[in-house]
């Protein structure tokens, strides 16, 4: 009895659900195209930006490179423009790369969801978390050496951006290991889901 | 063009389920439009792919289900309240769900923030339910057993008698 009450209400949410109003959404193949081509350039716009930021900071060290009479700074300055480079290689290649529809549609749903956190996970830690941190963090170390070097008079101001800059790199390090924690705890829960029958 | 006329047809038979899954995956009414259109878009590139493995149905519902849930990985913000399964939802009671004195359209919003609340994965089962697929189809689309999804479909009746009472009927 209390099973067909139960299944009596559910049928009623599900008549509810489907016959709710809906707009009749759809986009004529002109439309479709059209979209497809905003959506390239916005992808292409979004890259341009980010190696704008790169070419800003590469161009920032080359100039200290030519004008720095300390070799120690234009070391530094190199190695820096090095982990810049590495840097917007690693996000352009890790960071939301766009799975081809027609894949979608033949990827379960759960595999899917899979493979996406999985990929921001690993983006978070592991070999190419900290081959990032190591790639970046000694350049502008040895650049800030360097720049102590040449110029005493401003030590105070060097150490306290040296400082900052080791802050930083240490906060990312408990911030990238509680994110990827994040994305683990959603990749066990779908696991255990797939795992229940 | 295949694809245009694949799409037509999609477009005409599940568009309706399309904007519901949108508007239960996106509670903003300007980014939902931009899922809603992401989505048509991904379904209509899809259509290349599209061999005849499987019904047009299960391919659209997953190339919709995967875009919706990438939709889902990329907005939400760090600090937003963590999703639910469904096995946490069993748990947390919300007296107002129960009132029995709702009309059609506030069930509906109801509803619709019930399973904005739930996981991606937990989300689409209960979307599909909804929208009266078998426990078997819900299995292949999502990439779960037939048994774990009858387990699921059978929480999920038991969830929705209990915390919507009586909205269907009373808007009837």
């Amino acid at each position: 009895m209390a099973d067909e009450r139960q299944d009596e209400r559910t049928e009623d949410m599900l008549g509810l659900w489907q016959n709710q109003n809906t707009e009749g959404f759809r986009m004529t193949p002109d439309e479709l195209r059209k979209r497809m081509e905003q959506m390239e350039k916005k992808l292409r716009r979004r890259s341009f930006d980010g190696y704008l930021v790169c070419g800003f900071l590469v161009a920032f060290f080359m100039w200290w490179m030519v004008v720095s009479g300390d070799s120690m700074q234009r070391l530094g300055a190199a190695m820096t423009m090095a982990g810049v480079g590495y840097l917007a290689y690693e996000i352009r290649r890790n960071r939301w790369r766009e799975t081809p529809p027609a894949e979608m549609g033949d990827t379960a749903s759960a595999d899917f969801l899979r493979t996406e956190l999985a990929r921001q996970r690993d983006f978070h830690r592991g070999r190419t978390f900290w081959v990032r941190i190591l790639v970046f963090f000694p350049g502008p170390m040895v650049f800030f050496a360097g720049f102590a070097r040449a110029h005493p008079e401003v030590i105070e101001m060097i150490r306290f951006e040296a400082i900052t800059f080791v802050l930083l790199i240490l906060a990312a390090i408990p911030l990238n290991w509680w994110m990827s924690r994040r994305y683990q705890r959603q990749i066990d829960g779908l696991d255990r889901l797939q795992r229940e029958s | 063009m295949a694809r245009d006329h694949l799409y037509e047809q999609a477009a005409g038979e599940l568009g309706p389920a399309i904007e519901r899954l949108a508007r239960s995956y996106e509670a903003d009414g300007e980014k939902r439009r931009d899922l809603l259109q992401e989505i048509h878009l991904a379904v209509w590139r899809s259509f290349d792919g599209f061999g005849g493995q499987c019904s047009l149905r299960t391919w659209v519902y997953r190339v919709a289900h995967n875009v919706a849930a990438t939709h889902v990985l990329r907005h939400r913000r760090a600090g937003a309240r963590p999703l639910v399964s469904l096995d946490e939802i069993e748990s947390l009671s919300d007296g107002s769900d129960t009132e029995a004195s709702v009309g059609r359209q506030q069930t509906v919003e109801r509803l619709h923030a019930f399973i904005q609340q739930l996981n991606p994965l937990e989300r689409q089962v209960i979307l599909l339910y909804l929208e009266g697929i078998d426990a078997a189809s819900i299995g292949e689309i999502v990439g779960i057993s037939p048994g774990n999804a009858a387990t699921r479909v059978h929480r999920i009746k038991k969830i929705l008698a209990a915390r919507f009472r009586s909205g269907g009927r009373r808007g009837r």
